[in-house]
């Protein structure tokens, strides 16, 4: 299936009001748009993403897309027009800046336009925020999140391209179905209270689940927003910490003394621990109180040898222990009584437990708790005074920046604590006396999901349905993670392909593509190498997809040499995918050169600016090779030699 | 068909070794494609569902 973005158009908004048509070569290979800073390329990528989902703008983002003062206007609209197997549809924003609103309309067949937002039947159930946001994008910002641990873009990519969802998709169908039949079941009396009772029960899981969830997706939000800030306040503090170098050699002398009591430290606390699992070494009540227990052992006559005596006395006796007369059916009783007693078996066990208490009592010389005990506080009062020593060093380096270093305390601080919860709190395992109310582990939740639709299988007299369903679920949630690995290792190698040919100096390789990209021996890379990566994940992974869908990007070659951007300009010649991207003039060495060298020219250049004197008299100057679209602030040129001649004004802030 | 075969083929792998009929395993890839590829109503959906559960191995 092919889908293409053909153009858009747009009026009093912030940008100028431009009219694009990417269709006026139809064999085009790609599309390079050149638009100086701020001229509204970010706009325009933010819109057009929000042209293919039903997205809620606030006032404030209204706001954002107004004119500036001059060139206000109460209304405004950002109108896109694609193609879906060659049928032509078009989505519109409406913005209505006094009032501070905005409306969706679209057409999507010959009928003209509808105020509502819609696409075609091929790619409704395709098409949404997410697919969106990893194929319209801005490499420097929204290519992040794939190498961020806590973050799972390029998982959610593969997913999304491969098609894995359908799968889940799949396995809720089983699980709709399966509460039908459950409900159309259901009795009347005391198993109907019963069925209610579980019901709400199961409500309040699945509640607890999709607060979590929340949760989790808000923390890891707020992990990849803090990321940058953290990193860069961290480098921040080390620097300006060990830019004193009298200050520096100190810290590093505490440092040392520091992790060298730190390690007699631990290894005392292990050597303790070790000793303190020798029961002879606890001098305490515990001690006694196992001492008298093997005492007792032998006050009580056991094992089987004194057991045998102890009752051969009684039976010796006259009267029995109790007074009584024993006379010989009494014996006789006793006798049974006395061989079901003690077994051998048991008396093995009983010796070993004595010979064990008596071996690890003769330990207590050996070992001596209360010295150790003592050496113990000395190695923490130690490690104690030097981490102050060192956070007081760290203090007197960073006494004219002591607010950088509380932000980034705090970020330390919040991070952690969000860390902890995805790491530690929702995998916690079930246990049996979890509730929805005392656990947010969603190992648990979903375990208490699973019981309570047994219980209600059990009593709606559902359980076949329930036991088939939960082994197609099984055999298809086991299908989808295989299928992922096995798609993440082959894209992984393609991707190491495209990137030992792409890199010239120092290739980064990609180790493994779980959740997130895992660059080899490194956390993560520069700027510059996620965006290269990016795209490069990006690229091969719509060349697997059989949906051929746009990838419109920002940037694409910033932070690139050039022989990586001569490469870049190689593999997207080669996408069978739409490719769009926009630029700045400093791109086009090695980059957009290359292209039309390697293309002979097969592809849109367009160059779009706010019009002024003196980009007016370039584009008239070159008019007659290029189409030139105008309005009253704004000017479209279409055509290769005015791209390549164009250069910005000056450099300043894009919007 | 836009499902990657790679999918395509574990389910067809993990079905097999939990003993499930090739009927069965080829109404669940139907149901899968159709899934993808065109907007099932409620009552076809269930439909499909039904037949693939009938066929289901315990």
């Amino acid at each position: 299936m092919k889908f293409n973005l053909l153009g858009w158009k747009c009026e009093g908004l912030r940008c100028p009001d431009f009219n694009f048509e990417l269709n006026k070569n139809s064999n085009a290979l790609a599309t390079f748009i050149q638009m100086p800073n701020g001229t509204g390329k970010t706009t325009t990528l933010r819109l057009l993403k929000r042209s293919l989902y039903n997205h809620e703008f606030k006032s404030t983002e209204v706001e954002m897309y107004k004119a500036k003062k001059n060139e206000f206007k109460k209304k405004g609209f950002f109108q896109a027009k694609f193609e879906v197997e060659g049928k032509i549809f078009y989505t519109k924003i409406n913005f209505d800046f006094e009032k501070q609103d905005y409306s969706y309309s679209s057409s999507i067949s010959d009928e003209g336009f509808k105020n509502n937002f819609r696409l075609p039947p091929e790619i409704e159930n395709i098409v949404d925020k997410e697919l969106i946001d990893l194929v319209f994008v801005d490499l420097e910002k929204d290519v992040k999140p794939m190498f961020r641990s806590y973050q799972t873009g390029a998982q959610e990519a593969i997913r999304k391209f491969c098609k894995i969802n359908i799968l889940k998709n799949v396995i809720k169908d089983f699980e709709n179905f399966k509460n039908k039949k459950r409900k159309e079941n259901i009795k009347s009396g005391s198993t109907k209270n019963q069925i209610n009772t579980e019901e709400t029960r199961e409500n309040k899981i699945i509640n607890k689940i999709a607060e979590v969830e929340k949760k989790v997706k808000e923390y890891k939000k707020y992990l990849h927003e803090t990321q940058d800030k953290y990193d860069q306040g961290k480098k921040r503090l080390k620097e300006i910490i060990d830019s004193d170098t009298q200050l520096k050699k100190k810290r590093k002398e505490l440092e040392k003394r520091r992790d060298e009591t730190k390690s007699k430290y631990e290894n005392l606390l292990i050597k303790n621990f070790e000793t303190i699992k020798n029961i002879g070494s606890y001098d305490s009540t515990l001690k006694k109180e196992i001492v008298d227990f093997a005492d007792n052992l032998d006050y009580l006559g056991l094992p089987e040898e004194e057991v045998t005596i102890f009752f051969d006395k009684i039976l010796k006796r006259k009267n029995c222990i109790c007074g009584e007369e024993l006379n010989d059916d009494k014996k006789k009783v006793i006798k049974n009584e006395m061989k079901s007693f003690i077994s051998i078996s048991e008396a093995r066990i009983i010796a070993a437990i004595k010979a064990a208490v008596s071996e690890n009592t003769k330990e207590k010389e050996k070992s001596d708790l209360s010295e150790n005990s003592s050496r113990i506080q000395d190695y923490s009062q130690e490690l104690d005074a030097l981490e102050q020593d060192i956070e007081l060093i760290k203090d007197r380096a960073l006494k004219d920046d002591i607010e950088l270093s509380k932000e980034n305390d705090f970020l330390q601080k919040e991070r952690s604590k969000r860390k902890k919860y995805l790491d530690e709190v929702i995998t916690q395992p079930w246990k049996a006396k979890d509730t929805e109310a005392s656990t947010e582990s969603l190992i648990s939740l979903k375990e208490q999901k699973r019981i309570v639709e047994k219980k209600l299988a059990d009593l709606s007299g559902t359980k076949d349905i329930e036991e088939k369903v939960s082994i197609i679920s099984e055999i298809l949630e086991t299908a989808m993670d295989n299928a992922e690995n096995e798609i993440s290792k082959e894209i992984t190698k393609e991707c190491n392909k495209k990137i030992d040919k792409m890199f010239t100096k120092n290739p980064v390789f990609i180790t493994s593509i779980k959740n997130y990209i895992v660059l080899d021996d490194q956390e993560e890379g520069s700027t510059g190498q996620e965006a290269r990566i990016g795209i490069i994940f990006l690229l091969t992974i719509l060349e697997r997809s059989k949906i051929k869908f746009p990838l419109i990007v920002d940037t694409p070659v910033k932070g690139m040499d050039s022989a990586g951007t001569r490469r870049t300009a190689r593999f997207i010649s080669k996408l069978q995918s739409q490719f769009l991207c926009f630029i700045i003039d400093k791109d086009k060495p090695a980059f957009t050169d290359k292209f039309y060298e390697i293309t002979d020219g097969k592809s849109n250049f367009i160059t779009a600016f706010r019009r002024s004197e003196e980009f007016d008299k370039l584009a008239e100057s070159e008019s007659s090779n290029n189409n030139i679209t105008t309005s009253y602030n704004g000017k479209v040129v279409d055509g290769y030699p005015f791209f390549e001649k164009f250069t910005e004004e000056d450099e300043g802030e894009d919007n | 068909m836009s499902i990657d075969k790679i999918v395509i083929d574990k389910v067809k792998e993990k079905f097999k070794e939990k003993n499930q009929s090739e009927e069965l395993i080829q109404d669940i890839i139907n149901l899968l494609n159709k899934r993808d590829s065109e907007k099932l109503s409620i009552e076809k959906k269930n439909e499909l569902l039904e037949k693939i559960l009938d066929k289901t191995k315990l």
